[in-house]
């Protein structure tokens, strides 16, 4: 019995040890900005996003570190989503999740591709625009280079989690066909019902033939319809569905006392992202001119509106509560002899104390951001600040979110600050990053060419190159070598430098540059 | 207020966890890429050929017989042609060509000796296989070296056209013999482009010949002898492999004393396709 009691004890000390997070919380977070074939266009902001979401969701929804799985750029290739969505499916098995969270930020493909259809969905970081063929009778294209429709919604109807968050903020992301197929494969019909139950883009899902009760509730919230583009802008310093995702967020954080946890039900996220969509202009168009989000719940709205998305922490400073002052008591004198006796006065009337707000002491402190030569534009939990980086700033205890904005390569980088009351800390945040560029021969040992270098049209070397201080964003990436030039869009981000090798494969001429002609006179 | 090297112990503890919060999951990128160089080493040496010509060589104008002391015989004239044409396969420099031409000229021949009017029909066949390798040295200037082997075929049927006179050998008024003339060749030439469209084009050959002769009261004679053919051409690349050729072209068949020996000289024609792989 004593025994027990040990157990006990140590059971609760463990308890009381585990930080406040939701032990059935699982998040894979894919965000690619720069993608290997140079035919795509690289994204300012993917990457940042799916780190600024991770950011949020580890200092404000208590998520633990352990808990979120965060494939950036290179590491987001085709082996690594796939084997990393079936690790989770495999451990969902063994250890069923409460929430399984998924979002992806990168490029995405249309239902169909100049009249054919394709299964071929979101772009890995190793997709190929080239290797694109003819599947079955030839109306449909496959690439193997991408993640496939099918194969994805096979895997996430096969996750043993009590809810699903999926979140695509990605071109045409609201495929109908997407959606219909993950509908079909847990037993429903979707259905594309424009403004159906008086919400918009709100697609209505319905029980396909008798059977049990739905076990599980998905939301599925794509940035875009089917056949829109999703957009990124320099002005949000976001894709739209994250800017969105994050202004709201923030909101709800401001709005929630210091600390506590307010939770986000899809209902809410979604009708407020929509409001944004409608409400923040860019050149003078709301976003939702150029896309709409779009939302597919499962198994029906109802079920899933009031499904949680995060619980997420304050910062609100508590609203100031009225204290009574202490009632004056009258002075207790000491005893005396006892005077004559005489009429009794009518006792004093005090004026009653009356109770007064008191202020609550607002704790602050003071945070230096430093970001060497360049000038940032600072945003604080999402509200610009309309100063630059390396000066002070004064914010409320407790953790925040620090954008820092560098307009001439389009780079955002957001990290969290914890200010501590009465403190004084001076941040240094790098903003330069290195460039390795290098050839390579096909087979090794063979002499291959030097690459003239330029970045953003400035001649800076020859293979083998390395800048070290590359300011950090998007440039212009140039090499050119026997007159053919190579041109790319690159991402220079501080914490990961980025190489470009250039394999050089050197193929025989069909006709000779000196060719005169003379091989073709017969004789 | 905080010592300096206090606040920048601070500082390096938080700006190190600003800056590394993913770095797990970041670290050094990779991209490659492919640049495909043409390269013209690549390729020399590796460019096969295939293409064929039809051609045409026509001649026209005086005539003059010898016999084969240089002694002139007769005069005339001479008109007719020989279409043919030719297939060939190339790797790099190197071309092996194959030809058939077959053609028949009408000659009209008044003898010096005595006056005497013939007219015959040379009919004319010619199997050639040669070896040409082209030296691109230059821009404008391609010689080549040709080795090959050449069988020409003549038959000619010659009648006398003067009232009263026959061929003493036949007591005939008509006369008819064949020659046929086996020659190794080697010969040099050169190509020389103007520019990549238009170039002229010569070249010699010797032919150094075998010949039997047999006349159709059954005699005949051999021999040897060393003739040669010249051609002359101005060219143009009318697209890519597509080659026309217009000049002169000269032949000469020798095989010695014993056996006749014919000359003409006419304008050459002829245009080829080279398709390249």
């Amino acid at each position: 019995m004593r025994r027990l009691g040990k157990y006990a004890l140590v059971f609760f000390a463990l308890l009381l040890a585990c930080p406040l997070s939701h032990a059935g919380n699982k998040a894979l977070l894919i965000g690619i900005s720069q993608y290997a074939d140079p035919e795509i266009n690289d994204l300012a902001y993917a990457d940042e996003d799916v780190k600024t979401f991770a950011s949020i969701l580890q200092n404000f929804a208590d998520y633990r570190e352990s808990d979120i799985s965060i494939l950036l750029n290179d590491k987001a290739t085709k082996q690594s989503i796939t084997s990393s969505i079936v690790e989770i499916v495999k451990d969902s098995q063994k250890n069923p999740m409460d929430l399984f969270l998924l979002m992806y930020a990168g490029h995405g493909l249309p239902p169909n591709i100049e009249s054919n259809r394709t299964n071929s969905f979101l772009a890995p970081h190793d997709a190929f625009l080239n290797q694109f063929f003819p599947e079955g009778t030839g109306a449909l294209l496959g690439n193997e280079t991408f993640i496939n429709k099918a194969w994805l919604i096979r895997q996430l109807s096969s996750i043993n989690a009590k809810d699903i968050v999926i979140i695509l903020d990605s071109c045409y992301s609201g495929a109908k066909n997407f959606g219909e197929l993950y509908a079909e494969n847990l037993g429903f019909y979707a259905q594309f019902v424009a403004g159906a139950g008086g919400k918009r883009n709100i697609v209505v899902v319905s029980k396909k033939g008798a059977g049990g009760p739905m076990d599980r509730r998905i939301a599925f919230l794509a940035s875009s319809r089917e056949n829109q583009p999703s957009a990124e802008y320099g002005e949000l310093r976001h894709g739209a569905l994250s800017y969105t995702m994050f202004e709201y967020l923030n909101a709800i954080r401001k709005e929630t006392e210091m600390g506590l946890p307010k939770e986000v039900t899809v209902e809410g996220m979604y009708s407020g992202i929509s409001q944004l969509f409608d409400t923040v202009k860019v050149r003078g168009e709301p976003l939702s001119q150029v896309h709409q989000p779009v939302l597919f719940p499962i198994p029906n709205y109802d079920a899933v509106k009031d499904m949680r998305l995060v619980a997420i922490r304050g910062i609100k400073m508590p609203e100031p509560k009225p204290v009574e002052k202490p009632r004056e008591e009258p002075p207790v004198e000491p005893p005396k002899a006892e005077p004559p006796k005489a009429v009794a006065a009518p006792p004093e009337i005090r004026p009653e104390t009356k109770p007064e707000p008191v202020q609550p002491v607002k704790k602050t402190g003071e945070i230096y951001i430093d970001t060497g030569a360049e000038e940032c534009e600072v945003s604080i939990d999402g509200a610009r600040t309309g100063r630059s980086s390396n000066s002070a700033f004064e914010l409320g205890e407790g953790k925040h979110l620090v954008s820092l904005y560098l307009p001439k390569t389009n780079y955002n980088r957001t990290i969290m600050v914890d200010v501590r009351a009465g403190g004084k800390e001076r941040i240094e945040v790098a903003f330069r990053g290195n460039l390795k560029v290098e050839s390579r021969p096909p087979t090794p040992g063979e002499k291959v060419p030097e690459l003239e270098v330029y970045v953003d049209n400035r001649h800076v070397g020859r293979t083998p190159l390395e800048l070290r201080d590359l300011v950090a964003g998007t440039h212009m990436l140039k090499v050119t070598v026997n007159k053919t030039i190579k041109k790319r869009k690159i991402e220079i981000r501080p914490e990961s430098p980025l190489l470009v090798r250039y394999k050089i494969i050197k193929k025989p001429v069909r006709v000779r540059p000196d060719d005169t002609g003379a091989g073709d006179v017969t004789f | 207020m905080r010592k300096p090297s206090l606040i920048l112990s601070a500082v390096a503890a938080l700006s190190l966890h600003a800056a590394n919060a993913f770095a797990q999951y970041e670290g050094e990128r990779v991209i490659e890429e492919e640049i495909v160089l043409k390269d013209p080493t690549v390729a020399g040496g590796r460019l096969w050929a295939v293409g064929g010509s039809v051609e045409g060589w026509y001649v026209a104008g005086p005539y003059k017989s010898f016999d084969n002391s240089g002694n002139l015989v007769a005069t005339g004239s001479i008109g007719g042609g020989m279409p043919g044409g030719n297939a060939f396969v190339g790797y790099d420099n190197l071309t092996m060509q194959f030809s058939y031409r077959g053609g028949t000229f009408g000659v009209r021949r008044t003898y010096v000796s005595d006056g005497r009017e013939t007219v015959s029909t040379q009919k004319q066949t010619e199997f050639e296989a040669t070896l040409r390798y082209l030296w691109k040295w230059k821009k404008h200037f391609n010689p080549y070296a040709i080795v090959g082997y050449n069988r020409t075929t003549l038959t000619e049927t010659e009648s006398i056209q003067t009232p009263g006179l026959v061929w003493a050998y036949n007591g005939s008024q008509s006369s008819g013999d064949g020659s046929a003339y086996e020659s190794g060749l080697v010969g040099i030439g050169a190509v020389i482009p103007f520019n990549k469209y238009l170039g002229i084009r010569g070249d010699g050959r010797l032919m150094f010949t075998g010949g039997k002769y047999k006349r159709d009261d059954g005699r005949t004679a051999t021999g040897s002898g060393v003739g040669g053919a010249a051609t002359g051409t101005a060219y143009v690349n009318i697209i890519q492999g597509l080659n026309l050729q217009a000049g002169l072209k000269g032949l000469a068949l020798n095989a010695g004393e014993n056996v006749p020996r014919y000359n003409k000289i006419g304008l050459f024609g002829s245009i080829g396709y080279s398709y390249k792989f």
